[in-house]
């Protein structure tokens, strides 16, 4: 037996002290879990019947200090990370005005955002390229930046299943925000492993900034809330595969059952082997998918290639159906 | 409580189940479960298995036509047109500018090859995507240079083309002729046959064939994947084939297709399986020309050779190359420290798609050696700021072995420096020493340090830099690279470190993130912080070799380069590879 695997017999040994805990802790999690909310069929139905179709992010708006820093409507959130790290917020016209505070390039490399009905952005940073710059402790931190004056601050760190790994270094990495309770859904991969699917799904009160509920034993990528005529819906980008899920949520945005499948990006025309990035659901009842090459290691965040995915939402059916798929 | 303790004990026998499996895993290196389901056809003699296939032959002849026509487009074949009122569309698109915008690379006027591939009746969401009506009719077209579908829509009444709209990176319907080609392709492989367990590429009715859609995300090509259900079995082989090459790509066995949810193989999915399953979760032991040699993909420090012997004594514990260090001068601070490992769950950032390619080193008609190479690229290389990097071993029948590597562009500018990290750690007899070819002489050094060739004065008469000796009067000289390997480099221009094997304080026997910055110009490139402050020398020493290249476009004088160009008809490329890393030559 040659001395590499001679080494990785001997960290087995000395590491299984610490691994059994761990699983205890991970399964009775798990066991947790299984046993989410009981809602009564009654209370369900009255909850179905309150709901209008469409998205539940409508009443997010953009923040007040860029206008105040001399940029003018319509701009964007920029974070490609194209030149130089961090968030910047530009004009969406040709050579239009880029505003990036120190505090934020100071950040590094960001990864997911969303905004609320304040104008406040919350995001996290990712991993990019390499781990030289940051400890991986960072990534499973939500930061926030002021809507007026533009400041970025720690806004909370949440529980990882466990720490992070060179196997894998990501932790928070979608977002999605809730007008109906003014809170966010937070995916995080931190722990996550080959062997192991460890995720966790955490639904947040912005207002508290406590865990109201938690989904654990799911690495997913995108998240996105719809109201469908069933109900309402987390659905869910699967980071393992080309697979979109969708979660039931209850009145109180608790997640409710198991994720079921929905679709494959793979499987549609034109689509590729894919892992749904981020989720948004549009004026007009459309799904946009972007997705990206995903598989826990470095390479998606130099990754240009990006393809969009549109659905449509057909409330007869009260399913979506596929449109198109094309590069970004 | 009870459920509990069930939990703790399920749990405890999950645990104890999971060493086994590694164990097992270890023991049986590149047969697991994984590989013998799935597995990559590469570096096969394809033109040698493909030789016999008549419609293969016949498809070549109509490239190679097609691409001194006129127009260098293959027409859709007569006998599958089903509504012979629609053969007026072909010849009506092919009139059309926009249609055949594409025919030809702007730059070189250079024909492209394309290819009819349907004429149909549009679908509903092909009309609402292009905003159309009416009675159309879709004459689809495929670019193979730019992986690009091209619809031209016709009205049948005007017999006018009415609408141009192209599809960049889609896969378009395959003819009938392209898909028994693909099939043909597929059983031709022994790789294929095998899987099948058939003695030949006939299938009998006992299996049966469908051609699915899959995609080449990575080399962006026209891909059919044929798959192969043995009738009764709960189980179906998908080979990938490429129809750009024209050759296969791999093949895995899946569970039935599940139309309620469909599991599909694409070229990515196959490679990351594959090289993921056999080469970075099993160690793979090579013996040959004199060498026992062991290697294993890591997450961030390239492919690593362990425990290589020559005749029978240990020579090398460890080779690896941990950083690319990346700058562009003309942009401060502007770079990147990549990092080479395996595409899936890992901290590199260009990643390996491909198995370990091995080769004879022959000299004349002797083979002295082999060589054995890494591959490593960014998703979509050789796209701007995409990178492509290898790892290159050379073992020699005679004892001498090289470690390198090579760097093959694109990167950001042509203004680009790389310096590759190397740590190499020899194998050691207590009490080895290392001495360096300073002012004329052998210059033993008795503690950790570093130096820059600066040139002749650096090297023996006989260009080694370094001589590493052994107790027994065995040992290496440090050979470095001045350009004199055949390999058109031009040189090492390194920094080279030597430091104590301090084992289990990080300093590199395990998986090293990432060692230094991008963009200092100096020696400050990471190894540097292990000699401070310098210790005395032990006898196990680690060599830290820090080569530089700078990147070149100029005509005539590319390095580190590639550019894009035409082959017969499709994308490909001219690489003009940067080669670096020094030579270890045995004494006495």
């Amino acid at each position: 037996m040659s001395s590499k695997q001679e080494h990785n017999q001997n960290k087995e040994i000395k590491n299984i002290w610490w691994i059994l805990p761990s699983m205890l802790i991970i399964g009775f999690l798990g066991w947790q879990v299984s046993s989410s909310t009981q809602v009564s069929p009654q209370e369900a139905q009255k909850f179905k019947k309150t709901l209008q179709v469409g998205r539940v992010d409508a009443c997010a708006k953009n923040p007040s200090f860029p206008t105040k820093s001399g940029l003018k409507p319509p701009f964007f959130i920029d974070l490609r990370q194209a030149d130089g790290p961090g968030l910047k917020i530009i004009e969406a016209r040709k050579n239009g005005k880029v505003l990036q505070n120190k505090d934020w390039s100071k950040a590094g490399t960001l990864g997911p955002y969303t905004l609320d009905k304040n104008g406040v952005i919350y995001t996290a940073p990712i991993p990019f390229v390499n781990l030289r710059d940051r400890p991986m402790s960072i990534y499973n931190q939500i930061l926030k930046i002021d809507e007026r004056t533009g400041e970025m601050d720690d806004f909370m760190h949440l529980p990882p299943a466990a720490e992070p790994t060179q196997e894998n270094a990501y932790g928070i990495v979608g977002m999605s925000y809730d007008c109906s309770n003014h809170s966010i859904y937070v995916s995080s991969l931190a722990g996550s492993g080959a062997e192991s699917e460890v995720g966790r799904i955490f639904h947040i009160d912005l207002a508290t900034k406590k865990i109201l509920h938690q989904l654990d034993g799911f690495d997913a990528l995108g998240l996105g809330v719809f109201n469908m005529k069933s109900g309402k819906k987390l659905f869910l980008g699967h980071a393992r595969s080309p697979e979109i899920f969708s979660i039931d949520l209850d009145e109180k945005g608790d997640f409710v059952g198991k994720p079921k499948f929905e679709f494959s990006l793979a499987a549609m025309e034109g689509g590729s082997y894919d892992n749904a990035h981020r989720i948004r659901f549009l004026r007009d009842n459309i799904m946009k998918i972007k997705g990206i090459e995903f598989s826990f290691s470095l390479i998606a965040a130099s990754d240009p290639q990006r393809n969009i995915y549109l659905f449509d939402y057909d409330s007869v059916g009260d399913k979506w159906k596929f449109r198109e798929a094309h590069p970004q | 409580m009870k459920s509990l303790f069930a939990i703790f004990l399920f749990l405890l026998l999950l645990g104890c189940k999971t060493g086994q499996d590694d164990k097992k895993s270890n023991d049986s290196a590149q047969i697991s479960p994984l590989f013998k389901s799935a597995a990559l056809l590469t570096y096969r003699n394809h033109a040698k298995i493909l030789e016999n296939i008549p419609e293969l032959a016949e498809f070549k002849q109509a490239i190679s036509t097609a691409l001194r026509q006129k127009q260098p487009v293959i027409l859709f074949p007569d006998d599958e047109l089903i509504l012979r009122d629609l053969s007026f569309a072909q010849a009506e698109a092919l009139k059309n500018k926009e249609f055949t915008a594409q025919f030809f690379l702007p730059q070189t006027n250079e024909a492209l090859l394309n290819m009819i591939l349907d004429i149909r009746a549009p679908k509903p969401a092909e009309l609402r995507k292009n905003k159309m009506q009416g009675d159309l009719v879709l004459v689809e077209m495929y670019n193979f240079y730019y992986n690009t579908v091209v619809h031209a829509f016709l009205d049948k009444t005007t017999q006018k083309v009415v609408k141009v709209s192209s599809a960049p990176g889609t896969q378009p319907n395959l003819t009938q002729k392209l898909k028994k080609i693909a099939t043909q392709i597929a059983l031709a492989y022994p790789d294929v046959q095998k899987q099948l367990g058939i003695p030949n590429a006939q299938l009998s009715d006992q299996f049966e064939v469908a051609i699915r859609n899959s995609k080449s995300e990575r080399f962006r090509h026209l891909c059919a994947a044929v798959t192969i259900t043995p009738k009764g079995k709960d189980k179906t082989l998908w080979v990938l084939v490429d129809l750009t090459t024209l050759k296969a790509v791999g093949f895995q066995w899946m569970p039935l297709w599940n139309p309620n949810r469909p599991q599909l193989v694409t070229e990515r999915s196959l490679q990351n399986e594959v090289v993921s399953a056999s080469y970075c979760k099993d160690t793979t032991r090579l013996e040959r020309n004199n060498w026992v040699i062991h290697y294993q993909l890591t997450n961030s420090d390239g492919i690593e050779v362990f425990d290589a012997s020559y005749k029978g004594n240990p020579v090398l514990k460890s080779a690896k190359l941990v950083d690319w260090h990346v700058s562009y001068p003309d942009k401060k601070d502007f770079g990147y420290s990549d990092a080479m490992g395996c595409p899936k769950f890992s901290s590199a950032a260009v990643v390996a798609f491909e198995p370990p390619e091995i080769q004879s080193i022959m000299k004349g008609s002797e083979e002295i050696g082999f060589s054995f190479v890494q591959d490593f690229r960014s998703p979509v290389w050789p796209k701007a700021c995409n990178y492509r990097y290898q790892n290159l071993f050379e073992f020699y029948a005679d004892g001498r072995f090289r470690i390198a590597g090579v760097n093959l562009g694109l990167g950001c500018s042509n203004n680009g420096w790389y310096r590759p990290v190397f740590r190499i750690n020899l194998a050691d007899k207590k009490g080895q020493k290392i001495a360096a070819w300073q002012e004329g002489k052998w210059k033993t050094w008795g503690k950790e340090n570093w130096i820059f060739q600066k040139g002749e004065s650096n090297f023996s008469p006989q260009g080694y830099q370094f001589k590493i000796s052994n107790p027994d009067g065995s040992g290496y000289y440090l050979e470095p690279n001045q350009g004199q390997f055949g390999d058109h480099s031009r040189g090492d221009h390194a920094y080279t470190f030597v430091t104590v094997d301090h084992i289990g304080k990080g300093e590199g026997e395990n998986d090293m993130p990432t060692l230094g910055p991008c963009c200092n110009t100096n020696f400050e490139q990471g190894p540097e912080q292990f000699l401070k402050p310098a210790e005395p020398l032990n006898g196990h020493n680690i060599i830290w070799y820090v080569p530089q290249m700078k990147n070149s476009d100029k005509k005539g004088k590319q390095y580190c380069w590639v550019e894009t160009r035409v082959e017969d008809g499709h994308e490909g490329y001219q690489t003009y590879n940067g080669v670096v890393g020094p030579m270890f030559v045995p004494f006495p």
